[in-house]
């Protein structure tokens, strides 16, 4: 084989990257699929429909309540940071316009009936930040007993979801809490670049 | 050495929900005249009208983003010195260099706490009463 074809090759040899709990990828290659498996935590997969490029997110509230105070408490704090995270990376990646961001949200599972519902929080917190900020969810695929595996390509905005069996959504689950736990809302990084 | 509710505060971001999270992070703080701008484009129309004593700006904005606006600002002598933190997220972490360049006073790494928020203003505008 050529060069030039073995390096075409490479390039359009699918790729699956999995978006682990704290992650937000974004791409615009056609072989490119993000794969994440859902628990009680949220993907949202965004995507510019004009410039075909997409990314996805996966995070998890794991403090959030309804009340106004913890409207803007840690929990809140970290999810509206991974929201605006994606939608950024995707408008920097694309055409800069809202307006052309498809969003699709997943997860938000109650597996665990001896847990709070974590999941409904997570549900609650993306509809209100979706909302507040202006956007329609395209899909969506969220709550019920069950975990999930989603699959989604980021320049067409297929997403693909697969739901698991149970035993497999707890042991999701309690990894996704043990996560959570050991997360600082910005014990920032900041403070390794002092410069004032 | 100044009082929080005494200082005025401009911040600017295209996202409500980071607006209202600051908003309520700064009230935590003591701070009481707070505005709002949607845009850097909205955040100038609005620092032509008033005098503010801090600017609290998201990087990433449509229109003019925060590294515009702050370049705008250090341009003209009515605001070349007005004090200027930069909220950013952890991606544009090298890009903070690039602020330092334009003039800005500090930075704050988005997701921040109340904490890191007061140290990073008080680097600014000295220890609040």
């Amino acid at each position: 084989m050529s060069l030039r074809k073995s390096t075409q090759a490479t390039i359009n040899k699918p790729v699956v990257t999995t978006v682990h709990q704290g992650d937000c990828h974004v791409s615009a290659m056609q072989n490119v699929t993000f794969s994440t498996v859902l628990g009680s935590c949220i993907a949202a997969c965004v995507r510019d429909t004009q410039a075909k490029v997409g990314g996805m997110n996966h995070f998890l509230l794991a403090e959030q309540s309804g009340s106004a105070k913890d409207r803007f408490g840690a929990s809140a704090r970290y999810g509206a940071y991974a929201m605006e995270e994606l939608i950024n990376m995707v408008l920097k990646k694309g055409t800069g316009l809202k307006q052309n961001l498809e969003i699709k949200v997943f997860g938000g599972g109650k597996i665990n009936s001896a847990l709070n519902d974590v999941g409904a929080s997570n549900i609650v917190f993306v509809h209100k930040f979706l909302s507040d900020e202006g956007y329609k969810i395209a899909s969506e695929d969220m709550g019920g007993n069950f975990a999930r595996r989603v699959l989604f390509s980021p320049t067409s905005g297929r997403a693909r979801v697969k739901r698991l069996d149970s035993e497999t959504g707890q042991n999701i689950v309690s990894k996704e809490i043990a996560f959570a736990g050991k997360q600082k809302i910005a014990k920032p990084a900041d403070d390794d670049i002092e410069l004032f | 050495m100044p009082k929080a509710a005494s200082i005025n505060v401009l911040i600017v971001d295209d996202q409500q929900s980071m607006r209202g999270i600051c908003k309520y992070i700064l009230g935590q703080l003591g701070f009481k005249d707070i505005t709002e701008a949607k845009s850097g484009r909205d955040a100038l129309g609005k620092i032509e009208k008033d005098k503010f004593d801090l600017i609290i700006s998201d990087w990433n904005m449509p229109d003019i983003d925060g590294l515009t606006l702050l370049k705008v600002l250090r341009k003209h002598p009515k605001t070349s010195k007005m004090p200027f933190i930069m909220a950013t997220g952890r991606s544009d972490k090298e890009q903070v260099q690039e602020a330092i360049t334009a003039g800005v006073n500090n930075y704050i790494i988005k997701p921040f706490d109340a904490g890191t928020m007061k140290k990073r203003i008080e680097a600014v505008i000295g220890a609040l009463a």
